[in-house]
């Protein structure tokens, strides 16, 4: 009997040790996942969590880092000539209708539980992205808005202020609309050994840093246009509405712009351009959201404690302001690839990266560039004591995340702002008019349209833009 | 048998004086860019962008060298000088070979199919990258060396054999022919005094071929990602968020130089006969 | 006939390798070329005749590219060559430590382009860069020049880059030239009672002008395939204005994936470089007879 008794003890206790072992994580023994990500500023947030992940699964995990300029290339020369050679590709939402409409990504529906807190804690918009045809092929690692900056310290100034005034004759105020962006640029750039907010400059400042390099261009148009709400194209025709008033109207205050920015910033991106902000260069930046835990990190930034945030900019039409937040880049996504060696591990690293709790210590940190996404980062009190206002910035994005206007996703995606970053890179060197620009810049989303078919992408897009579209 | 030009003798001391400068002047232009990216790789974080900038660090550091060493550089270092020999080594045995045939058998048409190796250095390597990407796809070579090594080699094999039959041509056929009379065949041949004679010049063309090699860029970019990435295109990765990492730049640089320095420091002297044998030698 | 039989043993390794990575290739890029295959969208392949090729006249970007690349090839062996020979003038002359000179001219042309552009890179950064402050410095301007995002400065930076990194080939080539000039015309010239340059304008000149011409081919096929400077230093901006062939035809391949295009437009540069190739060859040609 007793030995009865203890062979039962002893199978409990092995099925319970199993179970736990279960719990703890499967075992991909010897796996070696393979993951193609660009950015050291995402690289320093992925790393330390993927090889623990590999230590927890006796697994092994190769990345791929590359330049964001080579991204696109790298993950469709991939796909070409069938894949197998990644398990885990990053992605931008944008290139959603490309990745995962063109059947390259493994459906994750099942292996997802929507109605999980898991799920649910992820807020729609970033939930949408990893998402084509109402199937889950991606989860969001990045959530992406733009968020307005500016140097507090000099805004508030009285003696700038009171010169404002006598210069422009409305008061100084961080600008609410593009029109008093252009006159705080304009009025902020300054020379060396010029007086800024009482203090004599020891290099050159000016008024306003944008990303005006030629892969990001297109968003800085964008993060203008947005605030009209008018759709990418016509829902009917597919004709493109962006070269209509407000295209140029964004366009010409771009150009208007320039002068006031930093030299060289038409060759700025990612790191150029948080750099002139943070090393208070410039007296306003809009940017994605996590500059504003890195702008105040003291290791990173000169001007801690001296950042102030708003909404984007926008336009008064009518006397009425029309204001609409761009969620620029929709936001960075992992899929695991159709073709990969080994799904089930892949799955579980990008569920352990996107989880509640990695997420949080990422978004957290100012060494990574990642932004937050879940509704727990958002009411996190850790995020929300990380710097000051840090929680009216958290309700601003929540807020941007639910109104914002989103990036084009089409089949095609990245070949439309492609086009569009390099018209307006060629308005701003001076090689075109606005109108001009953005006429050709219409011309050639038509050729794209009808190279991935007219009817097909209207019905894609009307589903798309539907949603955004304001309700009158 | 060199004679100088101008020859007559220069005049004053003005003239040479002159003369100097400009030489000096040529010399800064050639090697300050040098010094400058050395100086960068030695400053400290804090002295990339002081303004006006720094000369020389007022604490220099190597502490960019270990940064770069931390990113995995060695095992980029490692992958290009493997890509490199390899590729250079079969270049050399096969160019050889070819230029034997060409050179020393002289077949009627040796001198076409010189011109037509020749002519395959002249198609832009982009008319041709993209169907090498898809062969070596299908054949499951992207990323591993092989793929590096073939598509090297093949450059080098149009340059090698075009220098290697120039160098072999010049060998007196007397050598080959009393050499047959004692029942050598063309193997024999090629190896107990072709190649002994023209060591240098073997070596020379070595020495071009890993110089291409290492510096190559467009096909080790599409052909590799993580495990054969080459070091230059480890220095190219370089750019966007990472474009302000002076320091870490400036070090690849000098550590991506280094190495075709020596290479070329050893072997100086024939080194400057085969670019000029490259040109010249019709 | 036995002799030739064994040559071809000798030659047929390396044939193979070259047939294999080199014609085939070429071989699929011309079966590609009359197709429209834009793996973006699908994998399939659909026969469209020349509409590739008819494409290539309408497509103002690739015309803007090649404009760009004209200019850089010919303003580029323009100052080169003439930067070089003066160089080459400079160094033919009895030097102290003449093999440390030549040696440290040389540098350059061994670096790797991806290197170089990132050095240049560096230096012409307005406000951090060294190369504003010395011409603040030496008062030629007081200004941050946007070296490489300006429309016309930024192919000139490309080509000050280039000019770099490839005057030390034309110098060391020219100089061996002059080194190996047979003497008996310069002492003729001299005995005549010519000047310095008129020696080098009427026999000098004359002279090295078969190798000048293979120097500036040879330059000529190389920045026609200039791409790594403008990878790393302008992304072919801003807009189009430093676009090259190359760059054009990569993005074309591996931005937009419409392969179809591309291959045609790979094949379309070839046949232009074979024609100037042939060209300089004829010229070529003409000088060895006139100089025999």
């Amino acid at each position: 009997m007793r030995k009865n008794r203890l062979f039962q003890i002893g199978i409990i206790i092995s099925v319970l040790l199993m179970v736990s072992f279960w719990a703890y994580g499967q075992d991909f023994q010897g796996q070696e996942v393979r993951w193609l990500f660009h950015g050291s500023h995402f690289e320093s947030g992925f790393k330390p969590w993927s090889e623990k992940w590999a230590a927890e699964h006796n697994a092994k995990v190769i990345t791929t880092v590359v330049p964001f300029e080579d991204l696109y290339q790298k993950l469709m020369t991939e796909l070409v000539g069938g894949g197998g050679d990644y398990d885990i590709i990053q992605y931008m939402y944008p290139w959603g209708g490309t990745v995962a409409g063109g059947g390259y990504l493994l459906p994750l529906s099942s292996y997802i539980d929507v109605n999980s807190d898991w799920w649910k804690d992820i807020t729609p918009v970033n939930q949408k992205a990893g998402m084509w045809n109402g199937e889950i092929y991606g989860l969001t690692h990045d959530g992406d808005t733009h968020m307005f900056y500016f140097r507090k310290d000099i805004f508030e100034n009285e003696e700038e202020k009171a010169n404002f005034k006598a210069q422009f004759g409305h008061d100084l105020r961080p600008p609410v609309t593009w029109d008093e962006y252009l006159d705080a640029a304009n009025f902020f750039t300054r020379k060396k050994g010029d007086k800024l907010a009482g203090e004599v400059l020891t290099q050159d400042f000016y008024g306003a840093a944008e990303l005006l390099g030629r892969p990001n261009v297109y968003w800085w148009f964008l993060t203008r246009f947005s605030n009209f709400s008018v759709p990418y194209f016509d829902l009917e025709t597919m004709e493109p509405k962006i070269n209509g008033p407000e295209g140029v109207r964004c366009l010409e205050n771009m150009i208007s712009c320039l002068p006031f920015m930093p030299p060289g910033v038409l060759n700025f991106g990612w790191a150029e351009g948080n750099a002139a902000f943070m090393n208070g260069q410039a007296a306003m930046i809009v940017i994605w959201t996590d500059t504003g835990k890195r702008a105040n990190a003291p290791e990173l930034s000169k001007i801690v404690g001296k950042v102030g945030y708003g909404l984007v900019p926008g336009w008064l039409v009518d006397g009425k302001l029309k204001q609409r937040t761009f969620l620029s880049g929709g936001g960075w996504i992992l899929g695991v690839l159709k073709d990969a060696k080994h799904k089930e591990a892949a799955i579980s690293l990008i569920k352990y990266l996107t989880g509640p709790e990695v997420s949080l210590v990422n978004v957290t940190d100012y060494n990574t560039a990642m932004d937050p996404y879940r509704y727990s980062h958002i009411k996190s009190e850790k995020f929300r004591n990380l710097f000051p206002q840090a929680g009216e910035f958290l309700d601003a994005i929540e807020k941007n995340f639910e109104s914002g206007w989103p990036e084009l996703a089409l089949p095609g995606g990245s070949e439309y702002m492609d086009v569009l970053g390099l018209y307006v890179h060629r308005a701003l060197n001076g090689e075109l008019k606005p109108q001009d620009a953005l006429n050709a810049v219409a011309e050639e989303w038509k050729k794209i349209t009808k190279k991935y078919g007219l009817e097909e992408q209207k019905r894609i897009f009307q589903e798309f833009m539907t949603p955004y579209l304001p309700k009158e | 048998m060199s004679t100088k030009l101008p020859s007559r003798r220069i005049k004053n001391k003005l003239g040479t004086i002159f003369g100097y400068v400009l030489l000096a002047i040529v010399l800064i232009w050639f090697v300050f860019p040098l010094y400058w990216t050395f100086a960068t790789s030695v400053k400290q974080k804090g002295e990339f962008f002081s303004s006006p900038p720094l000369l020389f660090s007022r604490q220099p550091t190597l502490k960019n060298y270990t940064e770069v060493f931390e990113d995995g550089s060695l095992i980029y270092l490692k992958n290009s000088i493997i890509a490199v020999t390899f590729s250079s080594l079969s270049a050399i045995v096969l160019g050889s070979l070819a230029a034997y045939g060409l050179a020393r058998i002289k077949p009627s048409w040796s001198k076409k199919y010189a011109l037509w190796v020749l002519s395959l250095r002249l198609f832009p390597p982009i008319a041709i990258i993209l169907p090498l990407f898809l062969m070596m796809k299908n054949l499951h070579l992207i990323d591993t060396y092989w793929s590096l090594i073939m598509v090297y080699t093949m450059f080098n094999l149009s340059f090698a054999v075009w220098i290697l039959r120039a160098f072999f041509e010049d060998i007196p056929s007397e050598l080959d022919e009393s050499a047959f009379l004692d029942g050598c065949s063309h193997l024999g041949v090629f190896f107990k005094i072709i190649i002994p004679i023209t060591k240098t010049g073997i070596l020379t063309t070595a020495i071009f071929c890993s110089i291409f090699s290492w510096n190559e860029f467009l096909f080790a970019t599409i052909l590799t990602r993580s495990i054969t990435k080459t070091f230059v295109v480890h220095v190219a990765s370089y750019r966007g968020s990472q474009n302000l990492n002076l320091g870490a730049i400036s070090a690849l640089c000098i550590l991506g130089t280094i190495p075709i320095i020596t290479l070329f420091l050893l072997t100086r002297r024939h080194f400057i006969r085969g670019i000029t044998l490259g040109a010249i030698k019709d | 006939m036995k002799k030739q039989y064994a040559a071809v043993w000798f030659v047929l390794p390396a044939t193979i390798i070259i047939l294999l990575l080199v014609i085939y290739p070429m071989v699929y890029s011309l079966f590609v070329s009359f197709h429209s295959y834009n793996i973006a969208i699908s994998q399939k392949m659909t026969f469209i005749g020349i509409e590739n090729f008819k494409n290539i006249f309408l497509d103002g970007r690739f015309w803007n590219s090649i404009i760009n690349t004209v200019i850089l090839v010919v303003v580029g062996c323009a100052l080169q060559l003439t930067l070089g020979l003066a160089i080459a003038l400079l160094l033919n002359q009895k030097l102290r430590s003449e093999a440390a000179i030549k040696v440290l001219i040389l540098l350059p042309m061994l670096m790797a382009p991806v290197v170089v552009a990132q050095m240049w890179k560096i230096m012409l950064q307005p406000n951090i860069g060294c190369v504003n402050y010395f011409l603040q410095l030496l008062h030629v301007t007081g200004q941050e020049i946007e070296w490489l995002t300006k429309s016309r400065l930024a192919i000139f930076s490309l080509l000050l880059v280039d000019l770099w990194q490839w005057t030390p080939f034309v110098t060391i080539v020219t100089l061996a030239g002059l080194y190996s000039m047979p003497t008996s015309p310069l002492e003729a010239a001299r005995v005549d009672g010519a000047s310095g340059f008129q020696i080098f304008r009427y026999v000098s000149l004359p002279l090295l002008k078969p190798i000048l011409i293979v120097v500036v081919l040879i330059r000529s096929i190389d920045i026609y395939r200039l791409l790594e400077a403008v990878v790393v230093m302008t992304e072919g901006g801003p807009g189009f204005s430093t676009e090259t062939v190359s760059f054009y035809v990569f993005s074309v391949g591996f931005k937009y994936f419409n392969i179809g295009y591309a291959a045609a437009l790979s094949y379309f540069i070839s046949i232009i470089l074979s024609l100037v190739v042939g060209f300089f060859i004829n010229s070529l040609n003409r000088e060895m007879r006139g100089a025999l």
